[in-house]
């Protein structure tokens, strides 16, 4: 099933109050200015709440994964609390887009590092 | 109370999370039962504990300014009336006839010298008292000294001008709390009610429990599921605010993103706030709860007061009032005329909600619901206060059987 291109992606604000710091702190071992890393992230979120679609968001979803399941550092609990919302993300996309395989696979990713979904929604 | 005070505890909102958290009473983290909203009892209860017992909103203290201007409302069952008298003082009373129980007066406006029942044309001074009586020779034994229509306690904080039948209620500004102070440093009282083409007043009815719809506007919860428009026009995330046990005030940044809807656009393009409404407001609106169901929309240029009243155990009454400034220009007519729009649209979403509601909770497989600590706080805490207010909904809760929405561990 495809998304309508202007289908409403109901992002709770817990997604642009917490995924930004929560990249930024993992980010900020790979160098760079933590402020200017959240400030980026905060702004490419807040456009994906206001003007993004399901794909787009899914992007970004694999993209921030892609950090949490990289994250050599020792914020264990940045990593775990990302890895259970971004989980939540792709559970409650399936309101308006179906996961493909990529998907899955990025979700296994975050049960590794700690995401811990219902029983029937296990990966 | 001094502003400048005042102006300090706004400015240093108490209502953080944690704050919300120790307020929590543990066994309130779920909602009422459905059987809550379909029980015929608790509603005689809800009438006769909360709304007439309750500081109920009846008027704007500029509709009220000259002897025999008046404003009427209900209290529960109980229609009252204010009115200004001859010698200048404001007084509540009951608006029922004491002869056949007609209404006297009705919506706001201005009595002549004296109100006249509609009826038999019993008519009253204006501080209540029985002046005359048609055919007064032909009743036996009417002492007019003895006949008055009964008085209410009124209270006026920041020109909201509010009634309350039960003389053991707290006071108002006591019921208030933080939220006395913040009206009066809204500058309520320099605004005035705006007459569109309904009057002063507009009434919208509904087909649900009363209690479905304040639950519905004491959360922000739904938001981001329901209302496009509000995310778009307004960064939830960064709401602050204050309350107490009653009620609650919060404020919350507008975006500062040009909306990718041309209407909401324009609305972005207009907002300006009105003289005398403080900084804080530039780029913000704001929200006030009152206890039980009289609700604040605040806006750079315009207030929006509604509220609602139970006019049957699934039905209810929504009263809106907008206060504008004296000299409100085409700029903010625009924006409050495109804000009202907008509002019809985010209202039609909470209605497709809250009859999907309605239906719900008549389920017998539905007991109640598990409350997000954070962002149904609210609810929690006017669900904790219906409990301790209404004895039925403990014994509602202990017959209340057949939970099968929450899985056994």
């Amino acid at each position: 099933m495809s998304p309508h291109p202007d289908a409403w992606l109901f992002l709770p604000p817990e997604v642009e109050a917490l995924v930004p710091p929560l990249l930024a702190r993992l980010a900020a071992t790979g160098g760079g200015s933590p402020d200017d890393v959240e400030r980026d992230l905060r702004y490419r979120v807040e456009t994906l709440v206001l003007e993004g679609d399901a794909e787009q968001w899914k992007a970004f979803l694999h993209e921030a994964t892609r950090m949490v399941a990289e994250y050599a550092g020792d914020d264990a609990d940045a990593r775990t609390v990302l890895a259970s919302i971004l989980d939540d993300q792709f559970l409650l996309a399936r309101g308006v887009v179906d996961l493909d395989d990529a998907d899955v696979a990025a979700r296994r990713k975050l049960s590794r590092a700690g995401a811990k979904p219902p029983r029937s929604s296990q990966v | 109370m001094d502003p400048s005070t005042a102006a300090t505890d706004i400015a240093s909102p108490t209502n953080t999370p944690e704050s919300r958290a120790s307020q929590k009473p543990p066994s309130a983290t779920r909602s009422l039962p459905g059987i809550a909203y379909t029980d015929p009892e608790l509603y005689e209860q809800e009438l006769t504990r909360v709304f007439e017992r309750a500081w109920i909103l009846v008027g704007h203290i500029s509709e009220l300014s000259e002897p025999g201007q008046y404003v009427t409302a209900n209290v529960g069952r109980e229609p009252v009336l204010v009115v200004r008298g001859h010698d200048g003082e404001l007084r509540a009373m009951s608006n029922v006839c004491r002869h056949r129980a007609s209404t006297i007066l009705e919506g706001t406006g201005q009595t002549r010298s004296v109100m006249r029942c509609p009826y038999h044309a019993w008519t009253y001074e204006l501080d209540g008292q029985l002046a005359a009586a048609p055919s007064g020779q032909g009743f036996a034994c009417l002492d007019r000294d003895q006949v008055a229509l009964p008085q209410f306690r009124l209270g006026v904080v920041g020109g909201l001008v509010f009634c309350c039948t039960d003389p053991e209620q707290m006071s108002l500004e006591e019921m208030l709390g933080p939220v006395g102070p913040y009206i009066e440093w809204l500058n309520v009282s320099g605004l005035q009610v705006h007459r569109g083409p309904e009057g002063a007043r507009w009434t919208e009815d509904f087909e649900e429990n009363w209690k479905i719809l304040a639950d519905n506007y004491y959360e922000d919860y739904h938001v981001p599921v329901a209302h496009p428009i509000l995310v778009r026009l307004i960064d939830v995330k960064e709401t602050v605010g204050d309350n107490n046990d009653w009620c609650e005030w919060s404020r919350v940044p507008y975006r500062t993103r040009p909306s990718r809807d041309p209407r909401e656009r324009e609305y972005q393009s207009l907002i300006r706030r009105m003289p005398g409404m403080p900084g804080e407001f530039e780029n913000a609106m704001g929200h006030v709860c009152i206890w039980p169901t009289t609700f604040f929309e605040i806006y750079p240029h315009h207030i929006d007061m509604w509220q609602l009243e139970p006019t049957g155990l699934h039905r209810t009454r929504a009263t809106t009032m907008t206060l504008v400034h004296p000299d409100a220009g085409e700029q903010d007519r625009r924006a409050r005329e495109l804000m009202r729009e907008l509002n019809v649209d985010i209202m039609g979403q909470d209605v497709d909600i809250t009859t999907r509601v309605q239906r719900g909770v008549q389920a017998p497989s539905y007991h109640s619901g598990i409350l997000n600590d954070e962002q149904e706080f609210s609810v929690i805490r006017f669900q904790q206060r219906l409990r301790e207010l209404l004895p039925r909904i403990a014994e509602l809760e202990a017959t209340a059987t057949g939970e099968r929405s929450v899985a056994s561990p």
